[in-house]
């Protein structure tokens, strides 16, 4: 498939995770495996309920797991390595953005620079202005999150992931909780920033996104990949039934 | 639709009322044959022959100093007792839970007795000790409750966030959730230690001297005890509303977005 694949970045390795719902096992992630190397940019398409979101909050620990085995660069979660360590080399961009509120856009995004990188204000603050800038609201830098629009406010959820200079960037729903009009003031960030290079994992409901910025689709059915492939080949030509249904449905 | 004015009935209404209550204070004022001598109780204040402060500067001094522990102490039990609250130990859970129910649910004058006359007796502590004690556990109970009301509130997907980030857990205590979770906690903490300054007026049962002690001995030798009583409550009142003026000079400054 691909002839020159960059580092592994994220392996998942038989990775299971059950919930107990009134006497019902549930089961979320069904022996997953899944790697992630350097300058892929993976969309996880799937049904509610499909795994897909469980699946990226257990790459940085946001969610435990029963079974298996998941590494980022190389470090495993369970190798004793402080969590909040290894959860430094990844970034996560959330459905509902998550901003501290009692920050302005600027300090929620230098808060990282200055208490992980532990540079001093002034420096931490000129990195923050610079991603602002980056974003498009260098003119926002003052205001609260309670000041800004949905799309803003996401706009300074990714320039907050950017700060810490992540090697992945994981996008849980990134677009789901904004106006339709606003969707694409975020995913054209998140287009240039793969086109940059950046090496992502994005969980999105945006076919047309998923469709020009990944460089592979996972379809994810009842805790399991069961079909992946580069998007072109996703959509036209689906192969697993159940994929060819949830495209179906949507158009 | 247009917004609606406010209709004429309202405030004839809040004039009656008001016009009512104040008749009823100014007659019963005019129908007691009463003679307000409030001039005595400068030496009081000041102590004349001695030039120090009097009893009620003294009670005062006792007062401030008995209410600035309690709070000291009781919020910072508060906080730790509220923490255990939420905890996932099953043993310091269910002490905590039994400890604000006590301390909330029965009379502070009774508590007091017990410690002075009880547990003191056991261990001898002084009236002063043994009423700091007991209002810093009777604080104590209604911080942890407060405490625990703010970080139930508390969105949890900024802490999802913040451990995204990479920050260890004390900076996620102390950047992210300390400074909303106190905010939150202002408005209540503040009438919380309005009410703990007048409660300790009880500890004058166990003999600790402060104002309230003060304005019983002043009564009993002087038998003016309208004119005592209303200059002490001027007191507690002055005090008080220093306490809630800081408190929402600080809500302010530490106003969210």
């Amino acid at each position: 498939m691909m002839a020159t694949r960059g580092k592994q970045l994220i392996a998942m390795e038989g990775v299971s995770k059950s919930f107990k719902n009134s006497d019902r096992l549930l089961t979320v992630l069904d022996s997953l495996d899944l790697e992630v190397y350097e300058g892929d940019v993976l969309c996880l398409i799937g049904p509610s309920g499909s795994g897909k979101s469980t699946c990226l909050r257990a790459m940085n620990a946001l969610e435990t797991i029963d079974k298996g085995r998941i590494e980022i660069c190389g470090i495993d979660y369970a190798s004793g390595t402080p969590l909040h360590k290894i959860r430094q080399h990844t970034a996560m961009v959330f459905q509902r953005f998550e901003l501290f509120p009692h920050l302005t856009a600027l300090e929620n995004v230098a808060l990282g620079p200055r208490l992980i990188a532990k540079l001093k204000k002034p420096e931490a603050e000129a990195e923050a202005q610079a991603l602002l800038k980056r974003v498009g609201l260098e003119s926002q830098a003052h205001k609260y999150p309670s000041q800004l629009s949905g799309g803003q406010q996401q706009r300074v959820g990714i320039a907050r992931a950017l700060a810490n200079k992540p090697k992945v960037l994981l996008c849980d729903e990134p677009t789901s909780a904004l106006d339709p009009e606003l969707v694409h003031e975020v995913t054209d960030i998140l287009q240039q920033l793969a086109s940059e290079g950046m090496t992502m994992v994005i969980v999105t409901h945006e076919m047309r996104f998923a469709r020009s910025v990944a460089t592979e689709c996972l379809f994810l059915e009842g805790g399991k990949i069961v079909e992946r492939a580069e998007p072109a080949a996703f959509f036209d030509r689906p192969q697993h039934p159940r994929l060819k249904t949830f495209l179906e449905r949507l158009t | 639709m247009h917004a609606k004015k406010l209709a004429w009935i309202w405030s004839v209404i809040s004039l009656l009322v008001l016009g009512l209550g104040s008749w009823l204070v100014y007659s019963s004022f005019k129908n007691l044959d009463y003679e307000w001598n409030f001039g005595f109780l400068k030496d009081y204040v000041w102590d004349p022959i001695n030039h120090t402060p009097g009893l009620l500067l003294q009670g005062l001094w006792i007062t401030l100093k008995v209410s600035f522990f309690s709070i000291l102490w009781g919020t910072l039990l508060g906080l730790i007792i509220g923490g255990l609250m939420m905890g996932r130990e099953p043993i310091s859970r269910w002490f905590a839970l039994i400890f604000v129910d006590v301390f909330r649910n029965t009379p502070v004058l009774v508590q007091l007795y017990v410690m002075y006359f009880i547990v003191g007796t056991a261990v001898e502590m002084e009236p002063e000790t043994a009423g700091i004690l007991t209002l810093s556990l009777f604080c104590a109970s209604y911080v942890a409750e407060i405490f625990r009301g703010a970080v139930l509130e508390f969105e949890k997907g900024q802490i999802d966030a913040a451990k995204a980030m990479g920050l260890p857990s004390w900076q996620i205590a102390y950047h992210i959730a300390a400074p909303q979770v106190l905010r939150r906690m202002l408005p209540a903490l503040v009438g919380q230690f309005v009410s703990l300054v007048k409660d300790s007026s009880l500890v004058s049962v166990i003999s600790v001297a402060d104002i309230t002690k003060s304005a019983l001995n002043i009564v009993a030798v002087s038998f003016k005890s309208f004119e005592t009583w209303f200059v002490v409550a001027i007191l507690y009142c002055l005090v008080n509303t220093v306490l809630s003026s800081y408190g929402r000079y600080l809500e302010r400054r530490l106003r969210v977005g």
